[in-house]
């Protein structure tokens, strides 16, 4: 230290230096670097899907190039004491291109910990309001039919619907079954400053993992779920009274389980028990809160040449009934083909039908036609691997995670 | 932080240490010889002997608190010592416990070629729940080893070795340097996180072939075997990938091993040579694993008596010997320079841990007669601390103030 330098500059010293380590010191116990207490480094997984497409309206002629749902994903894992691992994830994507979301939304930024049976995880993440991934080109494709809607949306976002802020805690009761409960911050369109829960859910899920993908029958998947909106319903005071109950149940067959020529048909119906008194569709807010029932099926072909997808293609058709709004209804059906030209790197055609009826064409197109040409890059990797993943068939036959 | 804190955290924060005067004991020796490998028990039919063989993916354990999965020959690691006379007519019965695909092969044998075990060269892998005869003339004399000949970049190095010895009764080696008791040391090195993708993948892969296999729609692309040149090319122009084009079989880089083992542990479980001042042992060095090792011992030099099992006419006389991979050595260590010395590989990245020294091959040459005075270091020490401490009364680390059984630095 300068000799020349009076208690006070040595104060101001010192507090300047302990103002550029602030960011580290104030984050947790955080203490590593300098001090050389780097133990196993962590796992490092990459995540990334590149989805563009080239989306025509034969009617219309309307035309577009699309590359929402790209998507960026890194993340750390690392083993923690006492048989627990703890990870970071981090990701973000193009939204679609009349989202008012700013140029780049985060998908994921969450931490977890998990062990053998339990896994905690506080974040943002996917919303669990749908059970089961349909293989349509993007994951928002059928939003109104499979996904049960977030009722403080505006309409203008998919986001809205496809993630949250959450606390999730998720029991494994074996390697099958699991039991979820979790406390959801959905994306508040009303009120852009409410962080608070605004959804409670219960899930209960049989799945096969994916890597038993030789060792399945007939069902390969189904589950059930609750989900509970909070809302802000004027005139009724109860939290009870003032929530819109989603129910969701999903199966998943195997048609025809053979390695090489595979087929599988899935199936979700989402029952939302809506509120009595909206019996018309002026708002979105309507369209969401309304008593709704809508199916979803998709059946898929998957012909794996040399233990790899060559070529998939699935179609599906869904319907979202209206009990409570005269003459309206949603219908939509859609066929895409994908077939891989390389690793990691596929081309793929959709063409997706929508029908939208009565009310509903207040708040929503009916846009009937689309045709999309694709081109879909995706790459998941993790470097720097220094465990094994929950679902491996080492750890589901031998037991790793304990 | 009072001196004796101090002293004790200091030296333990500089590696991993053991107290010396434990390995003088009784218990410990009893313990250590169980780190050689077991031989295993034969039967006769008429005049063959009969091994029996089996392989299980299980866990081992090379260090206390570090575990991974691996393949074991009849759950030891490495496989129990198959040791036999020159001549002997041996019978191997290989059952495959695994989903996933093997054979034996007999390294530095001269078996008939069927039995050698190099698969669609000229056996077909042992596929799960199968079992393979090898029928073969123990020749030529010497140590040798047997390993895995299928998926070998993962196979071995996950565990699938073990020590061969065809003993010869009127051995050369023994008449020149008579030794009362020997040692088998079987090094090897392992990629533990290589071997666990790969398992896995390896696992996965096998689910769907055999699948298939059941339903006779396996071809020659699923094999990765063609019978011809021709048809390889063939295969490749229709869109088979070959692994040096784009990696179908392994993870996409090669194993960098970062545990290295005698008879399957690292320091500080590998096993001790023991030796008794005036007494010669013979060591067989064997290495079945993918890396080189430079072993070197301090305070001597031994004799190299043999190469690849074949006693050398001139055996040569070093304190620093190459045992590079498929390589066996045998050497004689004479016991005149009583003491606890260093037996390490002199590539001291092998003397780690996951990359923490000191661990891997690091071993010692022990003087099971060193009388305890000569234990004692503390008064050659010269640490001014040690003595005051000894003076005072303190209770010294390492047991009354032995040096710490391994050098921190060599």
């Amino acid at each position: 230290m300068n000799k020349a330098m009076n208690g006070f500059q040595r104060v101001v010293f010192a507090l300047a230096g302990m103002m550029l380590l602030l960011p580290f010191d104030s984050i947790g116990q955080y203490n590593g670097g300098m001090l050389g207490e780097d133990e196993l480094q962590p796992d490092f997984p990459v995540g990334v899907k590149a989805v563009t497409s080239f989306n025509f309206d034969p009617l219309t002629g309307k035309n577009y190039v699309d590359f929402s749902d790209t998507e960026l994903m890194i993340g750390m894992r690392q083993k923690l004491y006492n048989a627990w691992r703890g990870q970071f994830i981090f990701g973000m994507q193009f939204p679609d291109v009349n989202a008012d979301l700013g140029k780049i939304f985060y998908t994921q930024v969450f931490t977890q910990v998990e062990n053998e049976r339990n896994t905690f995880k506080l974040g943002r993440t996917n919303a669990p309001s749908k059970l089961i991934d349909f293989p349509t080109l993007r994951d928002d494709d059928a939003i109104d039919l499979n996904y049960s809607l977030n009722p403080f949306s505006n309409g203008i976002n998919t986001e809205d619907n496809q993630y949250a802020n959450m606390i999730d805690f998720t029991h494994i009761i074996n390697q099958r079954y699991s039991i979820g409960f979790h406390a959801d911050n959905y994306i508040d369109e009303i009120d852009r400053q409410n962080f608070s829960v605004n959804a409670l859910g219960l899930e209960l899920m049989y799945k096969v993992p994916d890597s038993e993908i030789w060792n399945r029958n007939v069902l390969q998947q189904v589950g059930l779920s609750v989900l509970n909106y909070l809302t802000r319903r004027e005139g009724y005071g109860s939290w009870a009274s003032q929530s819109i109950r989603n129910y969701l149940g999903s199966f998943m067959l195997n048609i025809n389980p053979d390695p090489v020529y595979f087929w599988d048909f899935s199936g979700q119906v989402i029952y939302n028990e809506g509120f009595k008194e909206i019996d018309n569709i002026t708002t979105y807010q309507d369209y969401t809160r309304t008593e709704t029932f809508a199916l979803f099926g998709a059946l898929r072909f998957v012909y794996r040449k040399l233990e790899k997808p060559l070529l998939i293609s699935s179609g599906g058709f869904g319907y979202k009934f209206f009990s409570k709004v005269d003459d309206t209804k949603q219908m939509m059906a859609y066929y895409n083909f994908f077939y891989r030209l390389g690793n990691n790197f596929d081309v793929g055609l959709q063409y997706k039908y929508n029908l939208n009826q009565g009310k509903v064409l207040n708040v929503l197109e009916d846009d009937k036609h689309r045709i999309q040409l694709a081109l879909v890059f995706s790459f998941d990797k993790i470097f720097n691997s220094q465990f094994d993943d929950r679902y491996s068939i080492l750890n589901l036959e031998h037991k790793y995670i304990k | 932080m009072d001196r004796r804190k101090f002293l004790s955290s200091s030296l333990l924060a500089s590696g991993l240490m053991i107290n010396p005067n434990e390995i003088f004991s009784e218990a410990y020796r009893k313990e250590n010889l169980k780190k050689f490998p077991r031989q295993l028990e034969y039967n006769m039919d008429g005049d063959w002997k009969e091994f029996h063989l089996t392989v299980d993916i299980d866990v081992h354990e090379p260090a206390y608190g570090m575990k991974y999965h691996t393949l074991l020959f009849n759950n030891q690691l490495p496989g129990p010592e198959i040791r036999v006379n020159k001549g002997d007519k041996v019978r191997v019965y290989f059952h495959n416990n695994t989903i996933l695909n093997h054979t034996i092969h007999w390294h530095g044998l001269h078996t008939p070629w069927r039995m050698d075990g190099v698969p669609f060269v000229n056996q077909f892998p042992v596929m799960p729940n199968n079992t393979f005869v090898y029928e073969f003339v123990a020749e030529p004399t010497g140590t040798h080893f047997y390993h895995c000949h299928w998926g070998t970049v993962m196979h071995m190095q996950a565990g699938m070795y073990g020590s061969f010895i065809i003993e010869d009764p009127d051995d050369p080696i023994k008449k020149r340097f008579p030794y009362d008791r020997e040692y088998v040391m079987v090094y090897s090195a392992h990629d533990v996180n290589f071997i666990r993708e790969e398992m896995n993948r390896m696992l996965y892969r096998m689910k769907e072939r055999s699948y298939l296999m059941k339903n006779g729609r396996y071809n020659s692309e699923r094999w990765d075997t063609f019978d011809s040149i021709e048809d390889f090319e063939n295969a490749v122009n229709k869109g088979y990938k070959p692994p040096y084009l784009v990696n179908r079989r392994a993870p996409a880089d090669l194993p960098q091993p970062n545990w290295f083992t005698i008879n399957g542990k690292s320091y500080p479980y590998a096993p001790e040579l023991f030796i008794k001042e005036g007494e010669k042992i013979r060591v067989r060095l064997i290495n079945a694993g993918n890396v080189a090792y430079y072993l070197h011992l301090h305070g001597h030099d031994f004799w190299q008596v043999a190469d690849d099992g074949r006693p050398l006419p001139d055996p040569n006389q070093a304190n620093t010997i190459p045992l590079m991979p498929g390589k066996t050595n045998d050497i004689i260590i004479e016991g005149n320079n009583r003491g606890i010395w260093t037996f390490h590989d002199h590539d001291t990245r092998k003397v780690t841990n996951n990359g923490v020294y000191p661990g891997g091959t690091l071993t010692t040459l022990v003087y099971e007669d060193l009388p305890p005075e000569e234990r004692d270091v503390v008064k050659y020490s010269g640490n001014i601390n040690l003595k005051k401490m000894a003076e005072q009364g303190h209770k010294l680390p390492f047991d009354g103030g032995t040096l710490p059984k391994y050098p921190l630095d060599e």
